[in-house]
């Protein structure tokens, strides 16, 4: 019947609905075996005791741009891992969960969700619209102080002059 | 994340993947009844609201199917187009476009969808859609200015208000549902 | 063939609404955009004015735009608006609906109407220039996707229609 199915779209919408409010953000949330990038820079700045920072890509890639305090996985030795207390895997995105099964024997490995990528954007370089509230303003400056300890910096973005979000040529 | 799923370097995918999802898309419209300019000019005289009630039942499953796909990782937000915001031209470009629709009894969609049943009402909007992006398109130049004013790019309401994604999905939801109960209080009011 | 004499009703709109919402969450899944219309009519009209007067065109803001990248005949909204009346047909023929004729109000000529077709589809043209868009591509597609502008638009184009639509009564009475 049309008006059982008006209801049963209807409670679909809200239920659904209800359920991003309470979810919040869009953004996928980081997995049990990882951790954000942010969440990781308060750590480092924190100075968490027993915490080693891999990398797991390639020496030229370390020696271009690496994490601080990152050691490069190929010159750790087994010890050096079985001792820390917290492992942090890194990529450039996403860190292979292949690399993780060769460290079954560690006590507490995490990935960094979004890796490099995410360091560079959340962090290092974290952007604030031209546009935004006072209150957004506000609220960024803790990333803003953030991205400065570890020698980033903020970016203010112009949002009618950068290009486009998603893809270049577009329309509607 | 694996969605988008076709690239930008594959364009025969894309072109096929237009015409497949507009034949979805006139499908839709059409058995809506959305070709007939008769019905479609029902929603300004407060007869026949099915305009407002297929664009916003349209709109809050795309919004909420895409909120979800993006939460669970399957749909990359980031590189979805999403159109742009310019304040002063879409602000007097939305009232020239109301007048016209009220006048045309069709949008070029649905002028479309009429056409391509027959009905040569939309044939006519068509063309004169078509004449009018001609010519405005030629006499923009004089006002490229104002064309390019109250630019905020890819703006959305969440950035807007600095409310969560979710928050404001939810808030959209409830103002559907409570526009679809006015419609049919409405509606029924009529009969 | 005798044409169908009783076409069919018409679908419910909240379902027909709740299908074009999948076909449009498709578009973003598939091709990372959603719908749109009023872009194929810009692209075609960029293309066809660069191919009499190319430097008029590219001093315009609205042609540029679609003279570039793979160019003005292979703007995926023309394709997109290809399919549009392609499965418009399909629905109209499978439900009887096939029909040439100007829909229009009994008190209203046809000549009257056409005209006021034509000219409604000038003002929306000019509309959709500026404001980057139409129902299909700022309301529709921008509104789900959260756009300012899409809202915007969207709020906007509706409360002119409803208020020019008292004006206008001659022409649907």
């Amino acid at each position: 019947m049309k008006s059982h199915a008006h209801v049963v779209l209807a409670l679909l919408a809200l239920v659904t609905g209800t359920f991003a409010a309470i979810a919040g953000t869009a953004a996928p949330p980081p997995a049990a075996d990882e951790v954000s990038a942010t969440e990781l820079a308060q750590w480092i700045r924190d100075r968490q005791p027993g915490l080693l920072v891999v990398d797991v890509r390639s020496a030229e890639a370390f020696d271009r741009d690496r994490l601080p305090g990152a050691r490069l996985l190929a010159d750790i030795d087994a010890n050096a891992l079985r001792s820390a207390d917290t492992v942090i895997v890194y990529a450039d995105a996403r860190a292979d969960a292949a690399v993780l099964r060769g460290m079954s024997n560690v006590p507490r490995v995490l990935r960094l969700h979004g890796g490099m990528a995410a360091w560079n954007e959340e962090v290092l370089f974290p952007v604030l619209r031209a546009d935004a509230s006072a209150r957004q303003q506000r609220d960024f400056a803790t990333r803003a102080l953030l991205s400065r300890y570890f020698g980033g910096s903020p970016q203010l973005l112009d949002p009618g002059a950068s290009p486009t979000r998603g893809r270049s040529r577009r329309g509607c | 994340m694996s969605a988008p799923l076709i690239g930008d370097d594959s364009l025969g995918a894309s072109l096929s993947a237009a015409v497949a999802l507009g034949a979805g898309f006139g499908f839709a419209l059409e058995r809506a009844g959305l070709g007939s300019a008769r019905k479609l000019i029902g929603q300004f005289y407060g007869r026949d609201l099915a305009v407002m009630k297929v664009m916003f039942s349209a709109l809050i499953v795309a919004m909420l199917g895409v909120f979800w796909l993006s939460r669970f990782g399957l749909l990359d937000l980031g590189a979805v187009y999403v159109p742009l915001t310019y304040l002063w031209p879409q602000l007097f470009g939305a009232l020239l476009f109301g007048a016209g629709l009220v006048v045309a009894g069709l949008c070029p969609g649905t002028a479309c969808v009429a056409a391509a049943t027959g009905r040569v009402d939309g044939m006519f909007v068509v063309l004169g859609f078509l004449a009018g992006m001609v010519g405005v398109g030629l006499l923009l130049d004089g006002f490229a200015v104002f064309y390019e004013s109250g630019a905020h790019g890819a703006w959305t309401l969440p950035e807007l208000t600095g409310l969560p994604y979710g928050a404001v999905v939810a808030a959209v939801v409830v103002l559907a549902l409570a526009a679809f109960a006015g419609a049919e209080w409405i509606e029924r009011r009529v009969r | 063939m005798s044409r169908q004499r009783t076409p069919r009703a018409y679908a419910d709109p909240y379902l027909a609404g709740a299908g074009l919402g999948l076909v449009l969450l498709a578009a973003f899944v598939l091709v990372g955009r959603g719908l749109g219309a009023s872009g194929a009519f810009a692209s075609t009209a960029a293309g066809a004015v660069a191919a009499i007067a190319p430097e008029r065109a590219a001093a315009s803001p609205l042609f540029s735009h679609y003279l570039d990248g793979q160019g003005p005949w292979l703007e995926w909204l023309s394709f997109e608006l290809a399919g549009v009346l392609l499965g418009a047909w399909i629905s109209a023929a499978l439900a009887g609906r096939l029909l040439m004729t100007v829909e229009r109000p009994v008190a209203l000529a046809r000549g009257s109407r056409l005209a006021f077709a034509f000219g409604g589809g000038v003002a929306m043209a000019a509309g959709a220039a500026l404001a980057r868009g139409c129902t299909s591509g700022q309301a529709l597609t921008g509104g789900a996707l959260l756009s300012v502008g899409g809202w915007l638009f969207l709020c906007v184009a509706f409360a002119a229609a409803h208020a020019l639509a008292p004006l206008v009564r001659r022409l649907w009475t």
